[in-house]
């Protein structure tokens, strides 16, 4: 219960400020006030503190979402139930007051406002409202305790009588059990009996009265050992309709539901499928379903139990005598109902007499009642409610993702209030599966991958996550990753996906900071040109798909190399190695692979060069643009080439071949270039031309 | 500022005024709200664009604004201009154009006064 001394807070949403200021002021010194200049941020509140609003003055006309709408939204969230309306606007047209009204508004208040008038009509609501609440938790409990205290009183009452009859109280609790149970498994596969629940906790307490009309039937007869003659039968049988006079003479309650279910029972319990039963001869479904079932189990129980008449027969002989018609005729989908339970028929029962207490199902119970009068929550209820929510809001604050959450029932996505930092969006957006509404945010491909992700997720694996580039606010486009659960609302039949819950962080830092390692991986960190690891599986891959297109695979390097280093120094060497690298790149096509795999050795593989004399001018070329001076240094290169697919299929041999053409050419005296010939006699060209 | 005579200026009776707003620094404040809001500007926007669904509505705005603080001549006209413009009949732009200028006639002679 809300102290005395805390301020109660009440939301004002109008459009204009003027008006928004002039009930503050009227209101403020009882109250606490929070605005809200229109319908979105009006709902946004709501949400963040549905527990705490006391009263809502919401104006009618504002721009993009109306007073109606913030009605609706309400509606279908059920705050209208908790959180009185009363509406301000100075529109006085009947049609709009009507409509008001229908929403379930409290008052009506118009404009000009009179502070007197103001202060009192919301007071008088504020107070009408608490009281309900208080109300409807007191009425709660007192339900629970009654419905204990009749099972309790029935219990007693049947007891005694059966006593009387030489039986125990014990027959008294089974046939309530077996009822119980033949009526859950006549509401699971019989729906056109309409088996709520309350029917059967008020069915089953009832047939604890079925023998009650026993009480007038002389004992001699009620407890002889043998069996009756016709006359005592015939007396016997009058048990029926006397217990159903009983009822009927009843001074008070006389129209109870209970008292017409015992009724039903008593008179009915003996009538038979075929009509063949006493008192009235009733056939097939004239005969109330409560009494069919009572009928039922109460043949069952006799033939289980011991009478004076006869022993107690088993579970197993029990049914087969009653399957066999044995017994008396009984409603077909009733039989069936008891050939399904009739496994564990003998377990239950005595498993549910040890606690003959709760003989209906209590939860799902007041679940029925509940839905009958919607959803309510109390007060306890929605403190934890409250609770939760602060927490929940103080750690989405501390952490710098967005997370977000999406409902099904109002297709709304409401984001933690991050986002408007990180994307520049409003915290809530409305009609999100209509795509224009993400203002451009992610690309439809992207868009309709995710709803693939949540529309597949299942009770079993709700969870999914996937990767994908966001605009953010300063409009640069970076790689997040969205990782989200679904929530289902699960009963025993289906299940329904009502909420999306979820996180998006940005991982582009590690996405880039990936690819540039990727990349990395690749060169050779001096030149920049293809490592050789890398090399060869680019030029494998382009082998193995172009299988008819030619190519060249040429391998140099520097000459005496060594010597160059000793005079100059290796850092000399390394930036003439960086030079001859460039040029490389410069004198290659970008379908062309270059590639640094030895020290100062190079490759170089062309694409579709088809002819020896365009591979000799190439190499020529090659050798002229890279002997070239470098820091006034002349230097020279030996060239081998290796022609694909004559020289070889795969890279490994092509590589070989180029190496044996190198090598002859460093045999010949260097500065030159020598073309593999496979017959072992090689080719070569020889270039002596002096560097530039 | 002479809350009196301008009031008076307007033919409305300050004592009602008083009566409701209670005090005479919270009137104060309430019509340099007033003076300071937007809705006029909408009022013209629309008028401009010939847009009748936003000039109904910031018509109705003002018409609220103005009964708040007891501007009886301006509330009048902007009453006039919205039941006029309420329902989807087609309208009659001289019409229109009329009570529109009695609107914003209204509502410069309050500026006026007031500055």
């Amino acid at each position: 219960m809300e102290s005395m001394v805390q301020k109660k807070t009440i939301l004002i949403v109008d459009d204009a400020e003027l008006n928004r200021c002039v009930l503050a002021d009227i209101l403020q010194e009882d109250y606490h006030i929070v605005e809200a200049s229109n319908g979105k941020e009006a709902i946004e509140i709501l949400k963040k503190n549905d527990a705490s609003i006391s009263l809502i003055l919401l104006d009618l006309l504002m721009p993009e979402m109306t007073g109606f709408d913030v009605l609706a939204i309400m509606q279908k969230n059920h705050w209208h139930e908790t959180i009185p309306v009363v509406i301000i606007s100075s529109e006085n047209s009947a049609e709009y007051i009507e409509k008001s009204y229908e929403f379930g508004v409290v008052d009506y208040i118009s404009r000009p406002f009179d502070p007197i008038i103001v202060t009192q009509r919301v007071k008088n609501t504020i107070i009408l409202y608490s009281k309900q609440k208080e109300l409807e938790s007191l009425v709660k409990e007192q339900v629970i305790e009654k419905e204990s205290n009749n099972a309790l009183m029935i219990n007693i009452l049947s007891t005694i009588v059966e006593f009387r009859n030489g039986e125990s109280g014990l027959h008294v609790i089974r046939i309530r059990i077996i009822t119980e149970i033949l009526m859950e498994a006549l509401r699971k596969r019989y729906q056109e009996y309409d088996m709520a629940e309350s029917h059967i906790a008020l069915i089953s307490n009832a047939a604890a009265l079925h023998d009650i009309g026993k009480i007038e039937i002389p004992e001699e007869i009620l407890n002889k050992p043998g069996k009756l003659t016709k006359e005592e039968f015939e007396i016997m049988k009058t048990h029926s309709a006397l217990g159903a006079g009983m009822l009927d003479n009843l001074r008070f309650g006389n129209d109870e539901e209970l008292v017409k279910y015992a009724r039903q029972i008593c008179r009915w319990h003996h009538e038979r499928w075929d009509g063949n039963g006493y008192p009235d001869h009733l056939k097939e479904d004239e005969i109330p379903i409560a009494a069919q079932i009572v009928s039922l189990a109460d043949v069952y129980d006799a033939l289980v139990s011991e009478r004076v008449y006869k022993p107690a027969y088993s579970h197993e002989k029990a049914i087969e005598m009653i399957l066999n018609g044995e017994c008396g005729m009984f409603n077909p989908k009733l039989i069936e109902c008891l050939k399904e339970v009739s496994d564990h028929l003998d377990e239950a029962v005595r498993l549910r007499s040890k606690d003959p207490g709760h003989l209906f199902n209590v939860n799902q119970l007041s679940q029925e009642l509940v839905q009958k009068k919607g959803v309510k929550l109390s007060d306890k209820t929605l403190f934890l409610l409250e609770q939760e929510r602060t927490k929940y809001q103080f750690l989405t604050s501390i952490s710098d993702e967005v997370l977000f959450e999406y409902d099904f029932n109002t297709d709304a996505v409401t984001f933690s209030d991050r986002c408007q930092a990180e994307f520049s969006i409003p915290t809530i957006i409305t009609d999100f599966l209509k795509y224009e509404n993400l203002q451009g945010k992610l690309d439809q491909q992207a868009f309709e991958k995710l709803k693939e992700h949540v529309f597949n997720s299942s009770p079993e694996s709700p969870t999914f996550q996937m990767k994908l580039l966001l605009t953010k606010a300063d409009g640069a486009k970076e790689w997040y990753e969205i990782i989200g659960r679904t929530l289902w609302a699960v009963d025993s039949q289906n299940s329904q996906l009502y909420s999306c819950v979820g996180r998006i962080s940005n991982i582009h830092r590690q996405t880039m900071e990936g690819k540039r390692l990727e990349t990395l991986a690749q060169k050779d960190s001096l030149t920049n040109l293809y490592n050789q690891f890398s090399a060869k599986k680019l030029i494998t891959q382009t082998l193995e798909g172009s299988q008819d297109s030619p190519g060249v695979m040429i391998l140099f390097d520097l000459d005496n190399f060594r010597a160059l280093n000793e005079q100059n120094g290796h850092l000399f060497g390394d930036q003439i190695l960086k030079h001859v690298a460039r040029l490389t790149e410069n004198n290659i096509r970008r379908m062309d692979i270059a590639a640094r795999v030895g020290g100062n050795t190079f490759l170089i593989y062309l694409r579709e060069i088809a002819s020896e004399e365009i591979t000799m001018m190439y190499c020529r070329m090659l050798s002229v643009a890279l002997k070239q001076c470098y820091q006034g240094l002349e230097y020279t290169i030996s060239i081998g080439a290796s022609v694909f697919p004559q020289n070889g299929p795969t890279y490994e041999e092509l590589f070989t071949h180029a190496s044996e053409a190198l090598h002859t050419s460093k045999h010949n005296g260097k500065n030159c270039f020598t073309l593999y010939h496979p017959d072992g006699s090689m080719r070569y060209a020889f270039q002596g031309a002096a560097p530039e | 500022m002479d809350l009196q005579n301008f009031y008076k200026a307007i033919g409305v009776n300050y004592n009602t005024v008083l009566r409701r707003l209670r005090r005479e620094d919270l009137i104060e404040k309430y019509l340099k709200l007033f003076l300071k809001d937007q809705t006029f500007i909408l009022l013209a926007e629309a008028k401009e664009n010939g847009d009748y669904q936003q000039l109904f509505g910031a018509a109705h705005t003002i018409k609220g604004l103005a009964l708040n603080l007891e501007l009886s001549p301006l509330a009048d006209a902007a009453s006039s201009l919205t039941e006029y413009l309420r329902n989807d009949t087609p309208k009659d732009n001289t019409i229109v154009d009329e009570k529109y200028e009695k609107l914003m006639t209204e509502y410069n002679t309050i500026r006026n006064l007031l500055q």
